[in-house]
Protein backbone atom coordinates (compact mmCIF):
# COMPACT_ATOMS: atom_id res chain seq x y z
CA UNK A 1 0.00 0.00 0.00
CA UNK A 2 2.73 2.58 0.62
CA UNK A 3 4.42 1.93 -2.27
CA UNK A 4 1.26 2.19 -4.38
CA UNK A 5 0.94 5.44 -2.72
CA UNK A 6 4.25 6.97 -2.93
CA UNK A 7 4.55 5.47 -6.98
CA UNK A 8 1.16 7.74 -6.82
CA UNK A 9 2.55 10.79 -5.39
CA UNK A 10 5.52 10.56 -7.38
CA UNK A 11 3.31 9.93 -10.98
CA UNK A 12 1.75 13.22 -9.20
CA UNK A 13 4.38 15.37 -8.90
CA UNK A 14 5.59 14.30 -12.47
CA UNK A 15 2.48 16.03 -14.07
CA UNK A 16 2.83 19.07 -11.92
CA UNK A 17 4.80 21.04 -14.91
CA UNK A 18 1.68 21.29 -16.91
CA UNK A 19 -0.81 22.49 -14.53
CA UNK A 20 -2.77 25.59 -13.89
CA UNK A 21 -2.18 28.72 -11.62
CA UNK A 22 -3.75 27.90 -8.62
CA UNK A 23 -3.20 24.03 -8.84
CA UNK A 24 -1.54 22.45 -6.44
CA UNK A 25 -0.22 19.25 -4.11
CA UNK A 26 0.18 19.42 -0.73
CA UNK A 27 1.61 16.22 0.92
CA UNK A 28 2.26 15.15 4.67
CA UNK A 29 3.04 12.47 6.69
CA UNK A 30 2.54 12.57 10.25
CA UNK A 31 4.04 9.95 13.00
CA UNK A 32 2.47 9.35 16.26
CA UNK A 33 3.48 7.75 19.29
CA UNK A 34 2.64 7.01 22.66
CA UNK A 35 3.40 6.18 26.22
CA UNK A 36 2.37 2.40 25.98
CA UNK A 37 4.57 1.90 22.59
CA UNK A 38 1.97 2.61 20.22
CA UNK A 39 2.91 4.07 16.94
CA UNK A 40 0.95 4.81 13.96
CA UNK A 41 1.99 6.10 10.56
CA UNK A 42 -0.23 8.40 8.54
CA UNK A 43 0.76 9.62 4.81
CA UNK A 44 -1.77 11.61 3.36
CA UNK A 45 -2.21 14.31 0.03
CA UNK A 46 -4.55 16.83 -1.07
CA UNK A 47 -4.47 17.25 -5.19
CA UNK A 48 -6.35 20.45 -5.86
CA UNK A 49 -7.03 20.91 -9.13
CA UNK A 50 -9.04 24.12 -11.30
CA UNK A 51 -11.47 23.03 -14.08
CA UNK A 52 -12.50 25.97 -15.76
CA UNK A 53 -12.51 29.40 -13.98
CA UNK A 54 -15.20 28.72 -11.22
CA UNK A 55 -14.84 24.83 -10.45
CA UNK A 56 -12.00 23.46 -8.88
CA UNK A 57 -11.48 19.39 -7.81
CA UNK A 58 -9.61 18.00 -5.01
CA UNK A 59 -8.52 14.78 -3.82
CA UNK A 60 -7.45 13.27 -0.58
CA UNK A 61 -6.14 10.14 -0.27
CA UNK A 62 -5.28 8.82 3.58
CA UNK A 63 -3.20 5.75 4.87
CA UNK A 64 -2.95 5.64 8.45
CA UNK A 65 -0.74 2.08 9.63
CA UNK A 66 -1.16 1.54 13.41
CA UNK A 67 1.09 -0.83 15.96
CA UNK A 68 2.03 -1.04 18.75
CA UNK A 69 1.92 -2.50 22.80
CA UNK A 70 -0.75 -1.22 24.37
CA UNK A 71 -3.25 -4.06 23.31
CA UNK A 72 -0.87 -6.46 24.41
CA UNK A 73 0.01 -4.70 28.02
CA UNK A 74 -3.71 -4.18 28.76
CA UNK A 75 -5.12 -6.22 31.07
CA UNK A 76 -1.60 -8.00 31.89
CA UNK A 77 -0.42 -4.67 33.14
CA UNK A 78 -3.42 -4.88 35.91
CA UNK A 79 -2.86 -8.45 36.49
CA UNK A 80 -3.42 -10.75 33.60
CA UNK A 81 -6.69 -12.55 32.69
CA UNK A 82 -7.35 -14.75 29.47
CA UNK A 83 -7.88 -11.65 26.77
CA UNK A 84 -4.91 -9.98 26.88
CA UNK A 85 -4.58 -8.22 23.25
CA UNK A 86 -7.77 -5.66 23.81
CA UNK A 87 -6.98 -1.97 23.11
CA UNK A 88 -8.90 0.61 22.80
CA UNK A 89 -6.71 3.75 22.83
CA UNK A 90 -4.89 3.82 20.13
CA UNK A 91 -7.02 3.96 17.37
CA UNK A 92 -6.33 0.50 16.39
CA UNK A 93 -8.82 -2.12 16.50
CA UNK A 94 -7.58 -5.86 17.86
CA UNK A 95 -6.05 -8.27 15.66
CA UNK A 96 -4.02 -10.60 18.38
CA UNK A 97 -7.20 -12.20 20.51
CA UNK A 98 -8.23 -14.41 18.13
CA UNK A 99 -5.63 -13.66 15.50
CA UNK A 100 -8.30 -14.45 12.97
CA UNK A 101 -7.85 -11.36 10.59
CA UNK A 102 -4.28 -12.81 9.85
CA UNK A 103 -2.94 -9.52 9.43
CA UNK A 104 0.10 -9.08 11.97
CA UNK A 105 0.63 -7.24 14.63
CA UNK A 106 -0.34 -3.89 12.97
CA UNK A 107 -3.25 -2.56 11.09
CA UNK A 108 -4.21 -0.01 8.21
CA UNK A 109 -6.58 2.14 7.12
CA UNK A 110 -6.94 4.39 4.35
CA UNK A 111 -9.33 6.47 2.72
CA UNK A 112 -9.72 8.86 -0.02
CA UNK A 113 -12.07 12.07 -0.33
CA UNK A 114 -13.34 13.54 -3.86
CA UNK A 115 -14.84 16.97 -3.53
CA UNK A 116 -15.95 19.31 -6.14
CA UNK A 117 -15.43 22.79 -5.44
CA UNK A 118 -17.63 25.42 -7.46
CA UNK A 119 -16.91 29.38 -6.66
CA UNK A 120 -18.18 32.19 -8.35
CA UNK A 121 -18.29 36.23 -7.13
CA UNK A 122 -18.83 35.14 -3.28
CA UNK A 123 -20.74 32.28 -3.83
CA UNK A 124 -19.11 28.77 -2.85
CA UNK A 125 -21.04 25.39 -3.04
CA UNK A 126 -19.57 22.49 -2.48
CA UNK A 127 -20.06 18.13 -2.69
CA UNK A 128 -18.12 15.18 -1.83
CA UNK A 129 -17.43 12.08 -1.39
CA UNK A 130 -15.28 10.19 1.44
CA UNK A 131 -14.88 6.87 1.85
CA UNK A 132 -12.33 4.83 3.76
CA UNK A 133 -11.44 1.07 4.83
CA UNK A 134 -9.66 -0.80 7.71
CA UNK A 135 -9.97 -4.65 8.14
CA UNK A 136 -13.39 -4.53 10.06
CA UNK A 137 -14.73 -1.39 9.39
CA UNK A 138 -16.06 0.55 6.52
CA UNK A 139 -17.38 4.10 6.15
CA UNK A 140 -18.65 6.08 2.81
CA UNK A 141 -19.85 9.83 3.89
CA UNK A 142 -21.58 11.95 1.43
CA UNK A 143 -21.62 15.71 1.74
CA UNK A 144 -22.33 19.51 0.81
CA UNK A 145 -21.28 22.93 1.72
CA UNK A 146 -21.35 26.34 1.12
CA UNK A 147 -20.34 29.77 1.70
CA UNK A 148 -21.82 33.53 0.99
CA UNK A 149 -20.05 36.42 1.54
CA UNK A 150 -21.95 39.82 1.99
CA UNK A 151 -22.02 42.74 3.30
CA UNK A 152 -18.64 43.83 0.56
CA UNK A 153 -17.33 40.42 1.43
CA UNK A 154 -16.74 41.40 5.43
CA UNK A 155 -19.33 38.64 6.58
CA UNK A 156 -19.69 35.05 5.49
CA UNK A 157 -21.84 32.57 6.04
CA UNK A 158 -21.16 28.78 5.98
CA UNK A 159 -23.00 25.62 5.95
CA UNK A 160 -22.49 22.15 5.46
CA UNK A 161 -24.25 18.25 5.81
CA UNK A 162 -22.74 15.46 5.44
CA UNK A 163 -23.84 11.79 6.25
CA UNK A 164 -22.07 8.66 7.75
CA UNK A 165 -23.00 5.12 6.49
CA UNK A 166 -21.04 2.88 8.41
CA UNK A 167 -20.21 -0.57 9.43
CA UNK A 168 -18.49 -2.57 11.82
CA UNK A 169 -17.73 -5.89 10.92
CA UNK A 170 -15.54 -7.36 13.81
CA UNK A 171 -12.95 -10.23 14.22
CA UNK A 172 -13.90 -14.04 14.74
CA UNK A 173 -15.93 -14.29 18.04
CA UNK A 174 -16.09 -11.16 18.42
CA UNK A 175 -18.98 -10.83 15.96
CA UNK A 176 -21.06 -12.36 18.70
CA UNK A 177 -20.78 -9.30 21.07
CA UNK A 178 -21.24 -6.65 18.44
CA UNK A 179 -21.03 -5.11 14.71
CA UNK A 180 -23.22 -4.23 12.57
CA UNK A 181 -24.27 -0.94 10.91
CA UNK A 182 -24.66 3.08 12.15
CA UNK A 183 -25.71 6.02 10.92
CA UNK A 184 -24.28 9.39 11.69
CA UNK A 185 -25.67 12.73 10.23
CA UNK A 186 -24.19 16.07 11.01
CA UNK A 187 -25.37 19.65 10.27
CA UNK A 188 -23.43 22.62 11.14
CA UNK A 189 -23.68 26.69 10.39
CA UNK A 190 -21.34 29.19 10.56
CA UNK A 191 -20.12 32.73 10.39
CA UNK A 192 -16.83 34.45 10.28
CA UNK A 193 -17.03 38.31 10.31
CA UNK A 194 -14.16 40.88 9.79
CA UNK A 195 -14.05 43.43 12.56
CA UNK A 196 -11.08 45.42 12.02
CA UNK A 197 -8.11 45.28 9.14
CA UNK A 198 -6.48 43.44 11.72
CA UNK A 199 -9.39 41.33 13.59
CA UNK A 200 -11.85 38.82 13.12
CA UNK A 201 -14.15 36.55 14.51
CA UNK A 202 -16.08 33.50 14.17
CA UNK A 203 -19.00 31.01 15.42
CA UNK A 204 -20.06 27.42 14.44
CA UNK A 205 -22.82 25.22 15.24
CA UNK A 206 -23.16 21.69 14.51
CA UNK A 207 -25.85 18.64 15.01
CA UNK A 208 -24.84 15.41 14.79
CA UNK A 209 -27.28 12.15 15.07
CA UNK A 210 -25.94 8.85 15.43
CA UNK A 211 -27.64 6.13 15.46
CA UNK A 212 -26.75 2.11 15.18
CA UNK A 213 -24.00 -0.12 16.53
CA UNK A 214 -22.35 2.86 18.57
CA UNK A 215 -18.90 2.00 19.94
CA UNK A 216 -16.79 -1.40 19.26
CA UNK A 217 -17.08 -5.19 20.89
CA UNK A 218 -13.05 -5.18 21.26
CA UNK A 219 -13.18 -3.30 25.07
CA UNK A 220 -15.13 -5.98 27.63
CA UNK A 221 -16.37 -4.21 30.55
CA UNK A 222 -15.36 -5.51 33.91
CA UNK A 223 -17.87 -6.41 36.22
CA UNK A 224 -18.46 -7.94 39.93
CA UNK A 225 -20.18 -11.19 38.31
CA UNK A 226 -17.44 -13.69 37.55
CA UNK A 227 -19.92 -16.73 35.85
CA UNK A 228 -19.26 -14.76 32.57
CA UNK A 229 -17.81 -16.75 29.64
CA UNK A 230 -14.36 -14.68 29.92
CA UNK A 231 -14.36 -14.35 33.77
CA UNK A 232 -15.87 -11.15 35.15
CA UNK A 233 -16.23 -9.63 31.59
CA UNK A 234 -18.88 -8.50 29.63
CA UNK A 235 -19.73 -6.62 26.35
CA UNK A 236 -20.14 -3.16 26.00
CA UNK A 237 -23.69 -2.33 25.79
CA UNK A 238 -24.58 1.48 24.78
CA UNK A 239 -27.26 3.19 23.62
CA UNK A 240 -28.30 3.15 20.32
CA UNK A 241 -29.06 6.87 19.37
CA UNK A 242 -27.10 9.97 20.23
CA UNK A 243 -27.86 13.31 19.53
CA UNK A 244 -25.34 16.16 20.04
CA UNK A 245 -24.94 19.88 20.29
CA UNK A 246 -21.41 21.79 19.88
CA UNK A 247 -20.78 25.30 19.80
CA UNK A 248 -17.59 27.27 18.88
CA UNK A 249 -16.39 30.60 18.70
CA UNK A 250 -12.77 31.80 17.87
CA UNK A 251 -11.62 35.83 18.22
CA UNK A 252 -8.58 36.11 16.28
CA UNK A 253 -6.29 39.15 16.53
CA UNK A 254 -2.94 40.56 14.15
CA UNK A 255 -0.79 42.98 15.01
CA UNK A 256 3.16 43.66 14.11
CA UNK A 257 5.97 43.29 15.99
CA UNK A 258 8.30 45.45 14.49
CA UNK A 259 7.80 45.55 10.97
CA UNK A 260 6.62 41.27 11.11
CA UNK A 261 3.19 40.79 11.14
CA UNK A 262 1.80 38.32 13.61
CA UNK A 263 -1.71 37.33 15.08
CA UNK A 264 -2.82 35.97 18.04
CA UNK A 265 -6.27 33.52 18.10
CA UNK A 266 -8.30 31.90 21.15
CA UNK A 267 -11.37 29.49 20.74
CA UNK A 268 -14.00 27.85 22.97
CA UNK A 269 -15.40 25.32 21.93
CA UNK A 270 -18.57 23.49 23.79
CA UNK A 271 -19.95 19.87 23.54
CA UNK A 272 -23.16 18.14 25.14
CA UNK A 273 -25.30 15.09 23.88
CA UNK A 274 -28.18 13.27 25.04
CA UNK A 275 -25.83 10.91 27.01
CA UNK A 276 -25.24 13.61 29.12
CA UNK A 277 -21.42 14.10 28.49
CA UNK A 278 -20.36 17.60 28.59
CA UNK A 279 -16.68 18.98 26.90
CA UNK A 280 -15.17 22.18 27.09
CA UNK A 281 -12.10 23.40 24.73
CA UNK A 282 -9.86 26.17 24.94
CA UNK A 283 -7.05 26.74 22.06
CA UNK A 284 -4.81 29.62 21.98
CA UNK A 285 -2.54 30.06 18.89
CA UNK A 286 0.12 32.35 18.55
CA UNK A 287 1.36 32.83 14.41
CA UNK A 288 3.79 34.88 13.15
CA UNK A 289 6.19 35.91 10.34
CA UNK A 290 10.14 35.50 11.14
CA UNK A 291 10.67 36.52 7.81
CA UNK A 292 8.22 37.30 4.78
CA UNK A 293 8.55 33.84 3.75
CA UNK A 294 8.75 31.72 7.26
CA UNK A 295 6.10 31.69 9.91
CA UNK A 296 6.07 30.57 13.45
CA UNK A 297 3.59 28.94 15.49
CA UNK A 298 3.07 27.96 18.73
CA UNK A 299 -0.33 26.34 20.20
CA UNK A 300 -1.56 25.35 23.27
CA UNK A 301 -5.07 23.77 24.07
CA UNK A 302 -7.29 22.50 27.18
CA UNK A 303 -9.54 20.47 27.06
CA UNK A 304 -11.92 18.66 30.06
CA UNK A 305 -14.56 16.28 29.58
CA UNK A 306 -17.21 14.89 32.09
CA UNK A 307 -18.33 10.92 31.85
CA UNK A 308 -21.46 9.96 30.12
CA UNK A 309 -24.23 9.64 32.48
CA UNK A 310 -24.17 5.92 32.79
CA UNK A 311 -20.06 5.49 33.52
CA UNK A 312 -18.99 4.14 36.36
CA UNK A 313 -15.71 3.08 38.36
CA UNK A 314 -16.98 -0.30 39.14
CA UNK A 315 -19.92 -2.29 37.13
CA UNK A 316 -22.00 -5.16 38.80
CA UNK A 317 -22.92 -6.70 35.62
CA UNK A 318 -27.21 -6.19 35.83
CA UNK A 319 -26.64 -2.32 34.52
CA UNK A 320 -28.42 -1.76 31.32
CA UNK A 321 -25.75 0.27 29.82
CA UNK A 322 -21.78 -0.49 30.26
CA UNK A 323 -18.78 0.79 29.24
CA UNK A 324 -15.19 0.86 29.64
CA UNK A 325 -14.48 3.01 26.52
CA UNK A 326 -11.99 6.66 27.38
CA UNK A 327 -13.91 8.11 25.11
CA UNK A 328 -17.02 8.23 27.32
CA UNK A 329 -15.22 8.69 30.74
CA UNK A 330 -14.26 11.95 32.47
CA UNK A 331 -10.46 13.07 31.50
CA UNK A 332 -8.77 16.19 31.00
CA UNK A 333 -5.91 17.11 28.73
CA UNK A 334 -3.24 19.59 27.92
CA UNK A 335 -1.49 19.72 24.56
CA UNK A 336 1.22 21.99 23.57
CA UNK A 337 2.53 21.80 20.03
CA UNK A 338 4.91 24.11 17.79
CA UNK A 339 5.42 24.43 13.73
CA UNK A 340 7.37 26.09 11.34
CA UNK A 341 6.11 27.42 7.50
CA UNK A 342 8.65 27.86 5.00
CA UNK A 343 9.36 27.96 0.79
CA UNK A 344 12.43 26.68 -0.96
CA UNK A 345 14.51 29.03 -2.80
CA UNK A 346 13.01 30.53 -5.92
CA UNK A 347 15.74 29.15 -7.59
CA UNK A 348 14.60 25.73 -7.24
CA UNK A 349 13.68 23.94 -10.54
CA UNK A 350 9.68 23.89 -10.92
CA UNK A 351 9.28 19.97 -10.67
CA UNK A 352 10.68 20.50 -6.89
CA UNK A 353 8.50 21.22 -3.85
CA UNK A 354 7.40 24.71 -3.03
CA UNK A 355 6.68 24.50 0.39
CA UNK A 356 7.63 23.00 3.83
CA UNK A 357 6.25 22.62 7.62
CA UNK A 358 7.31 20.68 10.31
CA UNK A 359 5.53 20.32 13.41
CA UNK A 360 5.22 18.33 16.64
CA UNK A 361 2.39 18.89 19.10
CA UNK A 362 2.67 16.50 22.40
CA UNK A 363 -0.38 15.63 24.67
CA UNK A 364 -0.64 14.81 28.31
CA UNK A 365 -3.57 13.27 29.53
CA UNK A 366 -5.03 12.90 32.95
CA UNK A 367 -7.66 10.10 33.88
CA UNK A 368 -8.25 11.43 37.37
CA UNK A 369 -7.35 8.32 38.73
CA UNK A 370 -9.89 6.01 36.74
CA UNK A 371 -8.66 2.08 37.15
CA UNK A 372 -11.63 1.09 34.84
CA UNK A 373 -9.84 2.24 32.01
CA UNK A 374 -7.33 -0.31 32.29
CA UNK A 375 -5.29 0.11 28.88
CA UNK A 376 -3.55 2.98 30.45
CA UNK A 377 -0.74 2.49 33.36
CA UNK A 378 -3.10 1.99 36.14
CA UNK A 379 -0.40 3.33 38.75
CA UNK A 380 -0.24 6.55 37.07
CA UNK A 381 -3.35 7.99 35.36
CA UNK A 382 -1.17 10.14 33.84
CA UNK A 383 -0.49 9.53 29.58
CA UNK A 384 1.18 11.16 26.96
CA UNK A 385 1.64 11.27 23.56
CA UNK A 386 3.25 12.84 20.80
CA UNK A 387 2.53 13.78 16.95
CA UNK A 388 4.91 14.74 14.59
CA UNK A 389 4.10 16.02 11.24
CA UNK A 390 6.44 17.01 8.00
CA UNK A 391 4.38 18.49 4.62
CA UNK A 392 5.80 19.27 1.65
CA UNK A 393 4.07 21.18 -1.39
CA UNK A 394 4.20 21.75 -5.21
CA UNK A 395 2.59 24.52 -6.95
CA UNK A 396 1.21 22.39 -10.20
CA UNK B 1 -30.44 15.79 26.68
CA UNK B 2 -33.66 16.18 25.06
CA UNK B 3 -34.85 17.38 21.96
CA UNK B 4 -36.13 20.83 23.48
CA UNK B 5 -32.80 21.40 25.30
CA UNK B 6 -31.47 20.75 21.62
CA UNK B 7 -33.94 22.95 20.37
CA UNK B 8 -33.00 26.04 22.75
CA UNK B 9 -28.99 25.74 22.12
CA UNK B 10 -29.59 25.63 18.47
CA UNK B 11 -32.04 28.60 18.93
CA UNK B 12 -29.63 30.73 21.11
CA UNK B 13 -26.62 29.86 18.32
CA UNK B 14 -29.28 31.33 15.62
CA UNK B 15 -29.56 34.46 17.83
CA UNK B 16 -25.63 34.80 18.50
CA UNK B 17 -25.12 34.26 15.13
CA UNK B 18 -27.66 37.14 14.01
CA UNK B 19 -26.65 39.67 16.83
CA UNK B 20 -23.10 39.15 15.24
CA UNK B 21 -24.32 40.54 11.86
CA UNK B 22 -22.57 43.27 10.64
CA UNK B 23 -24.68 45.73 11.18
CA UNK B 24 -22.60 47.35 14.00
CA UNK B 25 -19.02 46.63 12.77
CA UNK B 26 -16.78 48.69 10.95
CA UNK B 27 -16.97 47.98 7.16
CA UNK B 28 -13.05 47.02 6.02
CA UNK B 29 -13.04 47.62 2.66
CA UNK B 30 -11.42 45.46 -0.21
CA UNK B 31 -7.81 47.82 -0.28
CA UNK B 32 -7.71 47.62 3.42
CA UNK B 33 -7.60 43.75 3.62
CA UNK B 34 -3.84 43.26 2.76
CA UNK B 35 -2.78 41.92 6.10
CA UNK B 36 -6.21 39.84 6.43
CA UNK B 37 -5.19 38.03 3.50
CA UNK B 38 -1.82 36.77 4.84
CA UNK B 39 -1.73 33.13 5.92
CA UNK B 40 -1.09 34.38 9.63
CA UNK B 41 -4.60 35.84 9.29
CA UNK B 42 -6.69 32.64 8.09
CA UNK B 43 -8.68 30.70 10.55
CA UNK B 44 -7.35 27.49 9.06
CA UNK B 45 -4.52 27.94 6.51
CA UNK B 46 -3.49 24.35 6.42
CA UNK B 47 -6.51 21.67 4.95
CA UNK B 48 -4.51 18.61 5.40
CA UNK B 49 -3.65 19.35 8.88
CA UNK B 50 -7.39 20.24 9.50
CA UNK B 51 -8.16 16.72 7.84
CA UNK B 52 -5.69 15.44 10.01
CA UNK B 53 -7.04 16.73 13.25
CA UNK B 54 -10.59 15.91 12.40
CA UNK B 55 -9.75 11.97 11.89
CA UNK B 56 -6.71 10.97 13.73
CA UNK B 57 -6.85 13.19 16.68
CA UNK B 58 -9.46 12.60 18.27
CA UNK B 59 -9.73 8.89 18.49
CA UNK B 60 -6.11 9.25 20.00
CA UNK B 61 -6.81 11.71 22.51
CA UNK B 62 -9.58 9.29 23.36
CA UNK B 63 -12.41 12.80 23.17
CA UNK B 64 -16.07 13.07 22.55
CA UNK B 65 -16.49 16.32 21.16
CA UNK B 66 -13.66 18.03 21.44
CA UNK B 67 -12.75 18.88 17.67
CA UNK B 68 -14.88 19.14 14.42
CA UNK B 69 -14.62 16.35 13.20
CA UNK B 70 -17.53 14.71 12.50
CA UNK B 71 -18.31 11.14 12.98
CA UNK B 72 -17.29 8.46 11.06
CA UNK B 73 -15.28 5.36 12.35
CA UNK B 74 -15.20 3.41 15.32
CA UNK B 75 -12.26 4.53 16.97
CA UNK B 76 -11.21 1.50 17.91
Amino acid sequence: MLRKTISVLSALSLAAVAGDEGDRLDTKVELFRDRNDVTAVSPVFLLTKGVGNHVSVEWEGQWDAVTGASRKMGRAVVGGGSQPGVDAVSGASLDGVSGASGKGDWESRYGSRVTGVYSNQGRVFSAGIYASRENDYQSVSPSVGGAWDFAERNTTLSWGASWFFDKSFPYGAWAQYGGGPKRVQSYNVGLTQILTPLSLFGVNATYTRTTGYIGHPYNPVTVAITDTPYDGLQAERLPSSKDAVALAGQFLQGFHLGERLGSASVEYRAYEDSWNLKSHTVTFKWTQHLTDATIFRLQGRWYRQWGAEFVKDAYQGDERYLTADIRFYPFSSYLAGAKLISEFPDAWPGWAPRRWDLSYDHLWRDTHGNVQLYQLYPANAWYMQGTGRLGLSWDL
Amino acid sequence: MNPARILRIALAAALLALAALPQGCAMVHQKDREWLSDPVMSRQPDKLEGSLDGDNFPRREGSTGGSSGAGGGCGC
